[in-house]
């Protein structure tokens, strides 16, 4: 009659956040746009378009997706390429190519991730002075704030012009 | 009318395979490799030149040292770089100051081009080596991998440093084709200003060259 024996419903409750998220601003170069100039400012941005110019967000994300070509210099936070960039690099914190990405330029940056499939040309500062020292890796970043040693070899293990054929 | 450059030797493809599926490297003992790791010292920085592909593995061995490291992956370059007016009258030694237009200034410590000399005819590799020169300081140290087998592999081989003494041979194409037999007087002469420091003969159908620029 009043259906006592059916079990109570729990309604689906959405969780709320004890405390409130900050909003992460992000901006979104669609793959149709061509932007030509400088882009500054102080949110995240990923490009799916064409960009030709300089992109600076020192303090933020820098995604250049699958889809963007970028011609342009990069000053971010952290750098994502996944598409194609010609241009200069400059991290402060990480730079990761993936493994859709091309890069021709120079890349500077307390880390540097290149994982396989990726095509890079240029060259890699791996001396750039932040909290550690240049961090290099391959494949999926598994390295997470690891700090380099550099190999302070002894001199004299290897004389030079003492040819030592053999056999390894 | 626009022509080829023929950078690679005759038995080489025009074009690139296909793009090449993931293989498996060869491990590989390198004695040349850990000779020359040998060298870093202290805080001094080195510039090194990696003409092959980039690999995040060999960068992550690299980092490891005070240095700057250059990849040019030279054999895609050329084969990305194959037309040219003969107007405009180019000739290898132009071809090779556009194609790897360092800066004046800028000498090298290191120079890596494993296997890839195989891949090229004599006097594409003279002028190759004639632009590196330039870019030498004495003490530069190359390092060379010249194949003493019959056959190799119609692409260069994908060479990823595992540590101070492992690099993997990663195949880039199963198709061979004939090796040019570079001797040891030929390098000689493809190689002016360098002498011969050390040579190692590995099992794999090589002999790596330690080269000093003097």
């Amino acid at each position: 009659m009043w259906k006592k024996n059916e079990p109570e419903r729990t309604e689906p409750t959405m969780q709320q956040p004890s405390h409130p998220q900050p909003v992460h601003e992000q901006t979104l170069i669609g793959s149709s746009l061509v932007v030509k100039g400088d882009v500054t400012g102080d949110e995240d941005i990923t490009i799916q378009g064409q960009v030709e110019g300089k992109v600076v967000l020192k303090n933020n994300t820098i995604t250049v997706g699958q889809h963007g070509r970028v011609k342009a210099d990069l000053f971010g936070k952290v750098i994502n390429v996944e598409g194609t960039v010609e241009g200069n690099l400059h991290a402060e914190e990480r730079i990761v190519v993936r493994k859709s990405g091309k890069v021709k330029g120079n890349l500077e940056a307390p880390r540097v991730t290149l994982e396989d499939g990726a095509k890079f040309k240029g060259s890699i500062e791996m001396d750039v002075v932040d909290a550690g020292s240049t961090t290099v890796s391959s494949g999926p970043e598994t390295r997470s704030g690891e700090q380099t040693q550099k190999k302070a070899s002894e001199p004299g293990e290897f004389r030079l012009g003492s040819p030592s054929p053999s056999k390894t | 009318m626009w022509k080829r450059l023929s950078f690679f030797s005759k038995e080489s493809p025009a074009e690139p395979a296909e793009q090449p599926q993931p293989r498996k490297g060869i491990p590989q003992k390198s004695l040349a490799l850990n000779a020359l790791v040998q060298q870093f010292r202290g805080e001094k920085k080195y510039h090194v030149l990696d003409l092959g592909p980039a690999d995040g593995s060999t960068i992550e061995f690299f980092s490891r040292f005070r240095c700057r490291l250059y990849i040019e992956d030279l054999y895609d370059t050329l084969n990305s770089f194959d037309y040219f007016s003969p107007e405009d009258g180019f000739d290898y030694d132009v071809v090779f100051r556009y194609l790897l237009p360092f800066p004046r200034e800028l000498k090298f410590d290191f120079i890596l081009a494993w296997d890839l000399f195989n891949y090229f005819d004599r006097d594409v590799l003279g002028s190759l080596t004639a632009h590196l020169s330039k870019h030498c300081r004495r003490g530069t140290i190359l390092l060379c991998q010249i194949a003493t087998q019959r056959h190799i592999p119609e692409l260069p081989y994908r060479i990823r440093v595992v540590d101070d003494e492992t690099i993997e041979y990663i195949p880039q194409s199963e198709v061979m084709k004939e090796a040019p037999h570079y001797e040891v007087g030929d390098l000689a002469r493809l190689l002016p200003g360098f002498r011969s420091l050390s040579s190692f003969v590995l099992r794999n159908g090589y002999r790596e060259y330690l080269y000093l620029f003097d």
